[in-house]
């Protein structure tokens, strides 16, 4: 996921969700048939309060999940199965940026157990435990031997 | 698995009680600037979006265009 706007993910039914998650919001989300080339639904009107790089199904109860950016960044979660006309966020957990977690999710991600997966722009991973509840623990990794970004550079050093 | 910035280039995390993660390449889509992507377990590829078309990425690297589902406008995902 790249960390300019937009984002998706694959729902338990093989269908593709994909949002234009600028700052503005609310925002249009479709959800496709990848197979036939369709779109199956449109959502013109999705909040994701605040800008979201990213969000992930999860397998426990099919909400998607993200991380907002504001002034912090705050886990939420959007029922995009069930909103119809307006789809508004619930907040879950807010956290800002620390020597352990530096910028907002660039890419999020969730195991069969339902942990919450995260890593940020330098390469800083967490995994947040818990969700759906409000009683979250958060883990972080430190970041990896490699940031992103570091490879596209060496390419193009080298052309 | 993520997808970093342009030229995409997807990473593979690998995480460790107690160690730092560790990225390793995975392959370059290259020509394309990819987004919303996820992985879709009914036929093991993954998917994404190009401009207002789907893509599918295939684990050599390789990427078929699907077409635009209808998706009206340009460049819905940038």
């Amino acid at each position: 996921m790249r960390a300019v706007g937009n984002a998706g993910d694959f729902d338990s039914d093989g269908y593709l969700w994909t949002c234009a998650t600028t700052a503005i919001n609310p925002v249009t989300c479709y959800k496709l048939d990848v197979t036939n080339k369709t779109i199956v639904l449109t959502l013109n009107n999705v909040d994701f309060g605040g800008a979201a790089n990213d969000f992930s199904f999860s397998p426990l109860d099919g909400k998607a999940y993200f991380v907002a950016q504001t002034s912090t960044f705050t886990v939420q979660s959007l029922d995009l199965q069930t909103c119809s006309s307006s789809c508004s966020p619930t907040p879950l957990y807010s956290f800002s940026a620390s020597a352990n977690f530096t910028t907002a999710p660039i890419g999020t991600f969730f195991d069969s157990l339902n942990n919450f997966y995260l890593v940020d722009n330098n390469g800083y991973v967490a995994v947040i435990f818990g969700l759906p509840s409000t009683s979250l623990t958060v883990q972080y990794f430190g970041n990896g031997t490699r940031k992103l970004g570091e490879r596209e550079r060496d390419m193009q050093e080298a052309n | 698995m993520i997808l970093t910035d342009d030229p995409p280039i997807l990473e593979k995390i690998l995480l460790a009680t107690g160690s730092p993660p560790t990225f390793s390449y995975y392959f370059t889509a290259s020509g394309y600037q990819i987004n919303s992507i996820g992985y879709r377990r009914q036929d093991n590829y993954i998917y994404g979006m190009s401009g207002n078309n789907i893509v599918r990425l295939d684990s050599g690297g390789g990427i078929t265009i699907i077409g635009n589902p209808g998706i009206p406008g340009s460049s819905f995902c940038t």
